[in-house]
Formats: structure tokens, sequence, C-alpha cells
């Protein structure tokens, strides 16, 4: 597993992706504004994988996904 | 330097020297500390610095300024307004202190669950069971906790889309 955001940008392409908590040291806006881009950038590219977040302001953020997107929004029964 | 403590580093827009950002949006730390409270951070410039592919960052900055408008309240000044509203109180519970209350009744945006809540009316009965006496501090949606209430013991209160389901998260 990749370290760093860097790395995982980079090597994401054919790999499972699994990112938790991204942006947690920094403003619930940046955050929010990074983590959209991001998933932006991995759902057009069709990367598989697991994106957990505590940013829960992503989904109200105009967000470009495909309109053949396979992403499915879960969270855990309470 | 590790690079992850530059990730946390936050700014406020009119403390421009403490972190000096050139024309191509790199920065500098000048390791100079100064009165007054970070407001703004500095992830996209960060983000760029460190490697993030560049549309990566040049989207979050469009979708930045959508949250402004969807997620937080008011102008950009009225942002400030809050952020320095929420350092005062955070300062006086560091002083000890007695209730007060932060409104948000002076905000016009229709789409914030909290925008339409007098405090004294509407909140304070509905979570006051909660909290006792303590005081009360509010973190509108789009906001985190003043880092000044760090080390502070709280209990976190929930406030779904109706008062009545004001729920206690945690301390």
């Amino acid at each position: 597993m990749p370290r760093s955001n860097k790395h995982l940008v980079a090597h994401m392409i054919d790999d499972l992706l699994y990112s938790t908590l991204l942006g947690k040291g920094t403003s619930a806006r940046d955050g929010s504004a990074l983590a959209g881009a991001l998933l932006e950038h991995l759902d057009a590219r069709q990367v598989s994988g697991v994106f957990a977040t505590h940013l829960h302001e992503l989904f109200q953020l105009p967000l470009h996904l495909q309109v053949s997107s396979s992403m499915l929004l879960l969270h855990f029964l309470t | 330097m590790n690079s992850m403590v530059m990730v946390e580093v936050v700014m406020n827009p009119c403390l421009s020297h403490l972190l000096h950002v050139d024309g191509t949006g790199e920065v500098r730390w000048t390791y100079t500390l100064e009165d007054g409270r970070c407001t703004d951070s500095m992830a996209l410039n960060t983000a760029k610095q460190y490697g993030i592919d560049r549309t990566i960052v040049d989207r979050a900055e469009v979708l930045g300024a959508y949250f402004d408008q969807c997620c937080r309240e008011g102008s950009r000044a009225e942002i400030e307004l809050h952020l320095q509203e929420q350092l005062r109180f955070a300062e006086d519970q560091q002083q000890s202190v007695q209730l007060q209350h932060l409104s948000s009744a002076d905000n016009d945006d229709s789409a914030g669950i909290d925008t339409d809540i007098d405090i004294d009316r509407d909140l304070l009965p509905a979570v006051r069971h909660l909290v006792d006496d303590s005081p009360l501090y509010v973190v509108k949606r789009g906001f985190e906790p003043s880092p000044a209430l760090e080390g502070l013991s709280c209990s976190y209160i929930l406030l779904l889309s109706t008062l009545t389901k004001a729920q206690k998260v945690g301390q």
C-alpha cells in the first residue's frame, strides 16, 4: 500500500484503492474540495476501491461523476 | 521538516507574511509567529507543491468555491466573522466562564438546517436535559470546533433535521 497520497494517485490505476480520512488534518472546506476532485479523477478512470470519508459536505458538492458510474454510497447500520 | 506537519499549517489571509505564496503557488514558510488565528487552510497549495496532479488541484479550487456557497452560510466576510466568534467563545471557555450563545439568527441562507434556529427559544430547551448547565457551543455546518477548545471536556450533541432529534453522541 502506498504511504502517501502522491504515490496513491500515481499508482492507483489497475490497483484496488483504499482511502480513509483523506484531508483529516486540514479544513473541511479544502479537505472536501480535494476529496471531491480526487473522487472525480478516480471515477473517470473506473478505479475500484473503498473511499471512506468523514467529510459529509462532500456529498453537497456538484461532483462530475460518470453516467455509468457504479459508485455505491454506503454507511454502517447504527 | 516533516511534510505531514506542513500539510496541517493554516493561514489567515490577513497574516499573509506568515506564509509566502509566490506567483507559481509555491509556499515558503517564514517560521514567524504573530497574534491572531488561522482561518484558511493552505491544503491546495500544499497538495500542488507535494505532487498532487495539477488537474485535481485545479478542480479542487472550483469545488472549494462551491463549498463556500453550499456548505457554509453567508459571505466570505460573514464566515470570517463566525470563525472569530468561535475563537472568542473558546477563549472565554479557557478562562472559564458563563453561559454564552453563538447566534445564527443573522444568516438568511435557507439551505442550512440551523438557519432558522433561535438558540434560546429552540436549541436550549431541546438539548438542555443533555448538557445540564454547561455552556453551549454551536458548530455550524461546514465548520469544525475551534482548535482553542482543544483539551476542554465537551459533550457532543448531534442536531438532526428536527430539533426533537437532538442526540448526545459522545464526550
